[in-house]
C-alpha cells in the first residue's frame, strides 16, 4: 500500500479491527471522536478505522463497577440517570462541560479518555474515580498514561461505583468555556477523617493529572480548615508550566489554589451538612 | 467508494474518496443547507439529524455516515409549504443572515421531537450545538417556544399584538410619501416615546413601523441554495491559498514545478505569473482612501498569514496537496509586533517597496496620520479647574461571519469574467477589481447573493482578485473558499488601538477640553486603518458638548494580519475610552456618572464641531465645514427607560453588592451613553429602480446589499409604504452589478437612511406617474391623488387599482412602462443615540466577570421594521459582549496567531448568555426616509465600557485594556491591593 494513503475500514469485530491494524504499514487512527477535534479534519491519513459494529455504546452497572463503552457518546454520559446520580453527578456534569450539545452527539467517551488536549473535565472526574481504561488487547491503564504497550484503542472506561462525594470547580472566560484551570477533588470521610481523597487538576500541567500532594495533606487527617488550605497550598506548588494568552503559569498556579480551596470547601460543608 | 444513505427518507447512494467529509459528500449531493463554517465541529452549521440526533458532519467521514439516516431542513416541507418551526423562525425574527438557520431549525426539531414542552434552558443547550454570530439567540429561542406551542396544537399570539410602532399616535398623521425637510433654523424636534408597557392604536395602513417578516425568510428558513457557495457549476476548479509561515521575509526563490506537475492541478500562480499592480483593498468610493500598498501576489510577506500563492485543482484535496509541494526560499527579516515599537528609529521597515503609494511615513511605519482641531486644547486645558488623563488599550477582534470568504468565478458566454461573492461592496469589488485583472469593468460582473454575515470584514476587495486570477489562467471555473484558520490569518479584524485622553473639566463640573491621541495598529497593510482612527476620533469627540476638542491619530504598520471594517468602524475603540474616561471623571470629582454624562451630552439642537474637523479620512480645515447638528436626540429617554430595566437604583445599595451565599462574589452595575453616525455624510450613495408590473406588483431593484441585517425586507417596506400596497407586492431584488443600480454597499449604518431614502425618492416617481395614468383613466385631476389598500384614489372618491394601472399603461393606451429611478446622497449624518447598561458578576477569586444583564434602550430615529432593529441591538450587543470579556487575537513571539478556530476564540453560544433586553426609543429623524436613523453599527459601542464600569462598580478597580479575561481582572484586582486604594 502507498505511504500516505486514506482508508476506511468499518471492523466487523473486536478480532477483524485488531487484524486489520496488524496488517497495515501506515498509522492507525481509530475513529473515536474526541471533544475538541484535531482541525482541519481529517488530519490524519493512513488507517481510519471504524468501531461502529463493535457495539461500545453502553453505560452500565456491573459486579460493583460502573462501565461506559468507548463509542459512548458525551451526550449519553451527560444524560445517564447512572451517571447523574452517583459522585454528585460529576461525570455527567463533565461530560456537558466537554463540548457543545451537537458535538456532544458525536465525540465519545473512548475520545474523551485519550485526548491529549482539549476540555479536561471528563479527564478530571476519572482521574479523581481512579477510573481505568481498558484496551483492546485486554491491558488496562490509568487515564492520562500512555497505552500500554500493544494496545491499539480503547474498549471501555470503568470505575468503582462507590459513594464518594465529588465537586468540579474552574474558571473560565465565559460558562461554557473550555477551563483555563480546572480542579475536581472527590472524598471519602468517617466522623469528618478522611479516609480517601483524590485531587485532579488541570490547566497547570499539559494533561490533567492528580495532585497527590495535596491529596496528602487530606488523606487520614481530619476534613479542617487548616488541612483544606494545605491541600490548597500544595495545589499551588503542583508542577507545570502551562502558559498561554489565556492565562500565565503563574495565575495558573494560583487558581489550582484557589479551585482546590473551592471544592474542598464544597464538600466539607457537604459533608457537614 | 460508494455509501448508502437514506437522506430525508430517500435512500441515498453516495460516491465519495475515503476521506470526504460527510459536509462535503452531502453538499456534493447538492443538499445546500448543510453550511461550512468551519472545519473542527465547533461552529455547528453543518448539522444535521444524523439518526435523529444533530450532529456535526464536518468532523465525520462520510463512510461513517453508512447505512444511517439523515434529516435535513429540505426534508422538512414540501416545496410550496413551510414547517411551524420554519414559521416560527420567520414570525420571531429568528433568521438574520440565515447562514446558521437550517442547523438552527433541525436542531429545534430534534429537540421538539423528545421534548413537546420544553423549558428555556433546554433549548438554549440544544441551540448551544450552533453558533449564530447575528442574534443574540434570544429570537431563536422565542422561535422554538413558539414552534413548540404550534406543534402542541395551540394558537399562538400575532408576533405584533400592537400593530407594528404606532407611528400616528407618535408622530401625527402621516401623508403618505412625504419627506420631511430639515430645518436647521428651527430645531425642535422634540422626542416622543411611549413607555414599552402601553398598548397604543394600531396603524390601519402602511407597512412602514410594523415587524414584517423578512422578504427572503422563507427561501434562509427552508436552506435554499441562495449563498455564494451554494452552486456547482461544469467543470469547476477549486482554489487554494498558500500563506507565509513567517511574519516578514523576502521571498528569496519559490519553485512551484512539482506542485503544476500534480495531476489534476491546473495553475499555481505566484508573483510572477499575475500583474504587479498596487491597490488599497479597503471597500470604498472612489479614489480609496491611501496608502496603497498592497499587490494581488508579491515577492516580499508581512505577517504570518500573508499570500504566496494560488493553486487551482480538480479537487480539493488535490489542491491542498499542491500547496505542500511549492518549495519557498524565505529570507527572513526582523519582524515587529507592536505599533510604538515600529515607529521608534531602528524598527523594521515594513513597507520598503518602492511602488508604494501615499504612504506617510515608511520609515516610522506610519502609515497615515490625522491631526483634527476645533479651538485651543492647550489654553482650555490649563485654565480648566480640573484635569485629567488616561490611557486606554482595546485589542484586536474578528468579525466572526459564519460563512467564510467564498467566491466563484467563471467566464460566462461572452468572455466576460463573473465573480459571484461573499461581498457587502459589490460595486466596489467591480471597480477595484478591474486594474488588478488588466479587464475593464464592462467586463465584470459581480453578484452578490445572500450573505452569511459580513460585518464589515467583507467590506474589502479580499480574496476576488485571486480567484479571478486563477480563472483567467485557466479558462475554467474556479472556487475559493478561505477556512476557517485563514478566516483568522489572512482576513481582516478589529483595530487594536491605544486611546490616550486628556480632559479639562469645570468646577461646575463641565467638560472644558478633550485631547485624544490614537495609535492605531493597522497590521501588515493599511487598506481601512485611515478611515476607521478618523472615525474614532469622530466617536471619542462627538457625544458631549466641549468648546476645545484636538485629535491625532497615527496608523501605524506592524506585522500581524491586516485590521480592517468591523461593525462600529472605530467607535468602539473610542467609546470605550470615553465611557470610561466620563465614568473615572464622575467617580473622582464625586459626581453620579449619569448625571455628569448627562449634563454635558449633546442635545437637540446643538452642533457637533468635531464632524467640521474630520471627514471620512480627511482633516478639514478649521472652519471649512458644516458641522453636522443633532436634530433628534432621544438620550435622556434611553438612559431613563435603560435605568428603569437595569434596576440602576440597586448601584447605591451596599448590601445588593455581595452575595452571602457566595462570598467571593462582588455584583457591579455600569453604563455607558453611546452616539453613532448614520452614513458617511456626501459620499455615500443608493441608488433604487422600481417598475410596475402587470398584476400591480412591483419590481425594487436595489444595489444596497443586505448582509443579513435585513436591509432588503426595510426597503421593500419603505418602497410599499410609498406606493401604498402591502410589502409582499413589492419584490425586492439586490444586488448584480449587470442588472441593480449602484450603491456604495452595506457599510457605514447607511442602507436604510441612504438606501431607503434613495427607494422612497424613486417610489414617488413612480407614483407621481401612477397618478398621471389614473387621472387619464379617470378623467380627471392628478391632484390630491393618494395611493393606499393597492389603489389610486382620486380626490372626488373614486379609484383604480395598481392592477388596472399597470394594464392600462402597459396594454391599453399611450403604452409605456411606469418605472423610475432614483439616486441618493445626504450631507447629513444624524446620530442615533443609546443607553448601554449592564449587570455583572466578578469573582474576586479567580478574576472570571460573568455578565448576568445587557440593557440597550436606542434612539433610531423611526424604527422601519421594529423587529429587525431589535435584532440588530440584541446580536450586535452579544458581539460586543464577546469584545469585553473573551475575544482576542493573540499572537506569539514569532506573530503567530495562537487562535485560529472559533472554540478558542471564543464566540458566546446560546446556553451561557446572559439575560437581554433592546428597548427602542423612537424619534423622527427629518432628513430620513420616514424618520428613520440608523441602527446596525451603534449597539456595538456601549457594553464593553459599560461593563468595565460595572466591573469598577463591583470591585473597584479600573481596568483600563481589554478584554478583561479572568487574569486581567485577577492581575489589576493584586496591583490595586498593592497599590492601595488608587483612585477609581
Ligand atoms: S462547519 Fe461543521 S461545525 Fe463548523
Ligand atoms: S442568522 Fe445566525 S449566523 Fe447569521
Amino acid at each position: 500500500m502507498p505511504a500516505n494513503t486514506f482508508i476506511y475500514h468499518r471492523a466487523a469485530d473486536l478480532a477483524d479491527a485488531q487484524k486489520v491494524i496488524q496488517q497495515q504499514s501506515q498509522s492507525t487512527n481509530v475513529l473515536l471522536t474526541q471533544p475538541r477535534v484535531p482541525a482541519p479534519y481529517p488530519v490524519a491519513t493512513g488507517l481510519q478505522l471504524d468501531l461502529r459494529n463493535l457495539n461500545l455504546n453502553f453505560i452500565r452497572s456491573k459486579s460493583g463497577l460502573i462501565e461506559i463503552g468507548t463509542s459512548t457518546t458525551l451526550q449519553a454520559l451527560a444524560d445517564a440517570p447512572l451517571l447523574k446520580r452517583g459522585n454528585n453527578g460529576i461525570v455527567a456534569t463533565a461530560a456537558l462541560h466537554c463540548t457543545h450539545y451537537g458535538l456532544r452527539n458525536l465525540a465519545c467517551a473512548g475520545g474523551a479518555a485519550i485526548a491529549g488536549d482539549g476540555p479536561p473535565d471528563l479527564q478530571l472526574a476519572w482521574l479523581i474515580l481512579d477510573a481505568q481504561i481498558h484496551w483492546d488487547n485486554g491491558t488496562v491503564s490509568t487515564i492520562g498514561a500512555h497505552a500500554p504497550a500493544g494496545a491499539s484503542f480503547p474498549i471501555q472506561i470503568s470505575y468503582t461505583d462507590t459513594v464518594t462525594s465529588a465537586a468540579l470547580h474552574a474558571v473560565r472566560r465565559t460558562p461554557r468555556d473550555e477551563a483555563i484551570v480546572a480542579v475536581a477533588a472527590a472524598l471519602q470521610t468517617q466522623a469528618n477523617q478522611v479516609t480517601h481523597a483524590r485531587i485532579a487538576i488541570s490547566g497547570v500541567g499539559n494533561t490533567p493529572a492528580r495532585c497527590t500532594a495535596a491529596e496528602m495533606a487530606l488523606a487520614g487527617n481530619a476534613l479542617t480548615a487548616a488541612n483544606i488550605e494545605s491541600a490548597a497550598a500544595a495545589a499551588a506548588a503542583t508542577s507545570g508550566s502551562r502558559s498561554d494568552y489565556r492565562g500565565s503559569s503563574a495565575y495558573r498556579h494560583a487558581m489550582a489554589s484557589v479551585l482546590t480551596q473551592r471544592a474542598l470547601d464544597a464538600l466539607a460543608s457537604n459533608n457537614h451538612s | 467508494m460508494k455509501i448508502n444513505v437514506e437522506i430525508n427518507g430517500t435512500p441515498h447512494p453516495l460516491e465519495c474518496a475515503p476521506e470526504t467529509t460527510l459536509m462535503d459528500a452531502l453538499r456534493t449531493a447538492r443538499v445546500w443547507s448543510v453550511k461550512h463554517g468551519c472545519e473542527s465541529g465547533d461552529c455547528g452549521a453543518c448539522s444535521v439529524l444524523l439518526n435523529g440526533r444533530l450532529t456535526p458532519t464536518c468532523v465525520m467521514l462520510a463512510a461513517q455516515a453508512d447505512a444511517q439516516q439523515i434529516e435535513t431542513v429540505e426534508g422538512l416541507t414540501e416545496r410550496h409549504e413551510i414547517h411551524p418551526i420554519q414559521q416560527a423562525f420567520i414570525d420571531t425574527g429568528a433568521i438574520q443572515c440565515g447562514f446558521c438557520t437550517p442547523a438552527m431549525i433541525m436542531a429545534t426539531k430534534e429537540l421538539l421531537n423528545r421534548e413537546p414542552a420544553p423549558r428555556e434552558e433546554q433549548v438554549r443547550e440544544v441551540l448551544g450545538g450552533v453558533l449564530c454570530r447575528c442574534t443574540g439567540y434570544l429570537r431563536p429561542v422565542q422561535a422554538v417556544m413558539r414552534a413548540a406551542a404550534m406543534l402542541r396544537g395551540e394558537i399562538v399570539p400575532p408576533v405584533d399584538p400592537h400593530g407594528g410602532l404606532p407611528f400616528e399616535a407618535l408622530f401625527g398623521p402621516r401623508t403618505p410619501g412625504e419627506t420631511p425637510t430639515p430645518d436647521f433654523g428651527n430645531s425642535t424636534t422634540q422626542v416622543q416615546t411611549e413607555p414599552r408597557t402601553v398598548v397604543l392604536p394600531t396603524v390601519q395602513l402602511g407597512s412602514v413601523g410594523r415587524p414584517e417578516p423578512k422578504v427572503d425568510g422563507v427561501k434562509l428558513a427552508k436552506g435554499r441554495p441562495v449563498f455564494a457557495d451554494d452552486i456547482e457549476l461544469p467543470g469547476m476548479l477549486h482554489g487554494a491559498l498558500l500563506t507565509s509561515p513567517v511574519a516578514h521575509a523576502r521571498i528569496k526563490r519559490i519553485d512551484a514545478s512539482a506542485a503544476r506537475k500534480l495531476p489534476g492541478v491546473h495553475a499555481v500562480l505566484t508573483y510572477a505569473d499575475v500583474p504587479r499592480v498596487v491597490y488599497a483593498s479597503g471597500g470604498q468610493s472612489h479614489p480609496n482612501p491611501p496608502p496603497y500598498d498592497q499587490v494581488s501576489l508579491d515577492s516580499k510577506v508581512r505577517h504570518v498569514g500573508d499570500r504566496v500563492a494560488v493553486v487551482a485543482a480538480e479537487t480539493p484535496a488535490i489542491a491542498r496537496a499542491a500547496l505542500l509541494l511549492i518549495e519557498v526560499e524565505y529570507e527572513e527579516l526582523p519582524a515587529v509586533f507592536d505599533a510604538h515599537a515600529a515607529m521608534r528609529p531602528g524598527a523594521p521597515v515594513i513597507h520598503d517597496e518602492p511602488d508604494a503609494v501615499s504612504i506617510t511615513d515608511r520609515d516610522r511605519n506610519l502609515a497615515a496620520e490625522i491631526h483634527a482641531r476645533v479651538g485651543d486644547v492647550e489654553a482650555a486645558l490649563a485654565a480648566a479647574d480640573q484635569r485629567f488623563e488616561r490611557t486606554y488599550t482595546t485589542h484586536q477582534v474578528h468579525q466572526g461571519y459564519i460563512e467564510p470568504h467564498i467566491v466563484v468565478t467563471w467566464w460566462d458566454d461572452e468572455d466576460r469574467l463573473v465573480i459571484r461573492t461573499s461581498t457587502q461592496v459589490p460595486f466596489h469589488v467591480r471597480r477595484m477589481v478591474a486594474p488588478l485583472l488588466e479587464l475593464p469593468v464592462k467586463r465584470i460582473r459581480v453578484i452578490k447573493p445572500r450573505i452569511g454575515g459580513g460585518f464589515g470584514g467583507k467590506q474589502e476587495m479580499l480574496i476576488e482578485d485571486l480567484c479571478a486570477h486563477l480563472t483567467i489562467a485557466t479558462h475554467r471555473p474556479v472556487r475559493f473558499e478561505y477556512t476557517r484558520a485563514q478566516e483568522f490569518t489572512s482576513a481582516r479584524s478589529r483595530h487594536a488601538q491605544t486611546l490616550t485622553f486628556r480632559a479639562g473639566v469645570s468646577q461646575a463640573g463641565d467638560l472644558q477640553a478633550l485631547d485624544l491621541h490614537i495609535v492605531e495598529d493597522t497590521g501588515a497593510y493599511g487598506t481601512h486603518g485611515l478611515t476607521v482612527c478618523s472615525v474614532s476620533g469622530l466617536r471619542g469627540l462627538s457625544t458631549y458638548r466641549c468648546p476645545a476638542l484636538r485629535f491625532h491619530g497615527e496608523i501605524v504598520y506592524t506585522n500581524k494580519p491586516t485590521a480592517g471594517a468591523y461593525r462600529g468602524y472605530g467607535g468602539p475603540q473610542a467609546e470605550f475610552a470615553l465611557e470610561c474616561l466620563m465614568d473615572e471623571i464622575a467617580l473622582l470629582t464625586g459626581r453620579d456618572p449619569v448625571a455628569f454624562r448627562m449634563q454635558n451630552a449633546v442635545r437637540v439642537g446643538d452642533t457637533i464641531p468635531i464632524t467640521a474637523a474630520i471627514g471620512e479620512g480627511e482633516v478639514m480645515e478649521e472652519g471649512a465645514g458644516d458641522p453636522q447638528r443633532v436634530l433628534t436626540c432621544g438620550l435622556p429617554e434611553c438612559v431613563s427607560q435603560g435605568s428603569a430595566a437595569i434596576a440602576w437604583d440597586r448601584r447605591t445599595n451596599a448590601n445588593w453588592h455581595q452575595d452571602p451565599q457566595r462570598p467571593h462574589i462582588r455584583r457591579g452595575l455600569g453604563m455607558a451613553v453611546c452616539m453613532h453616525g448614520t452614513a458617511i455624510p456626501g459620499l455615500d450613495m443608493g441608488a433604487a429602480s422600481i417598475k410596475i408590473n402587470d398584476d400591480g406588483s412591483f419590481n425594487v431593484l436595489v444595489g444596497a446589499t443586505d448582509l443579513g441585517t435585513g436591509s432588503d425586507t426595510v426597503l421593500a417596506q419603505m418602497a410599499a409604504e410609498t406606493l401604498g400596497v402591502p410589502t409582499v407586492d413589492v419584490i425586492i431584488y439586490s444586488s448584480d452589478t449587470d442588472f441593480t443600480p449602484f450603491d456604495t454597499g452595506a457599510y457605514a449604518s447607511s442602507t436604510t437612511y441612504i438606501s431607503g431614502m434613495a427607494v422612497h425618492k424613486a417610489a414617488l416617481q413612480l407614483r407621481n406617474l401612477m397618478f398621471d395614468r389614473a387621472a387619464l383613466m379617470l378623467n380627471c385631476s392628478a391632484d390630491g391623488m393618494t395611493a393606499h389598500n393597492s389603489r389610486v384614489h382620486a380626490n372626488d372618491g373614486r379609484s383604480v387599482s395598481h392592477a388596472e394601472i399597470a394594464l392600462h399603461s402597459l396594454h391599453t393606451q399611450d403604452q409605456q412602462q411606469l418605472m423610475a429611478t432614483a439616486s441618493y446622497v445626504s450631507p447629513y449624518s444624524p446620530p442615533p443615540f443609546g443607553a448601554q447598561f449592564a449587570e455583572v458578576e466578578v469573582d474576586t477569586g479567580t478574576g472570571q466577570v460573568t455578565v448576568i444583564k445587557l440593557v440597550m434602550a436606542v434612539d433610531c430615529g423611526v424604527a422601519i421594521n421594529p423587529l429587525t432593529a431589535l435584532g440588530q441591538i440584541e446580536g450586535g450587543m452579544v458581539q460586543a459582549l464577546g469584545y469585553v470579556v473573551c475575544e482576542e487575537m493573540p499572537y506569539d513571539e514569532l506573530g503567530r496567531m495562537q487562535v485560529a478556530r472559533f472554540g478558542d476564540y471564543r464566540i458566546f453560544s446560546a446556553d451561557e448568555m446572559p439575560e437581554m433586553e433592546a428597548i427602542l426609543v423612537p424619534t423622527y429623524e427629518p432628513t430620513g426616509p420616514f424618520g428613520a436613523k440608523a441602527v446596525a453599527e451603534i449597539p456595538l459601542d456601549g457594553v464593553a465600557p459599560a461593563v468595565a464600569n460595572a466591573v469598577c462598580d463591583a470591585i473597584g478597580v479600573r481596568i483600563r485594556s481589554l478584554p478583561l479575561t479572568p487574569e486581567r481582572v485577577w492581575q489589576a484586582q493584586a496591583q490595586h491591593a498593592v497599590a492601595g486604594a488608587q483612585p477609581a
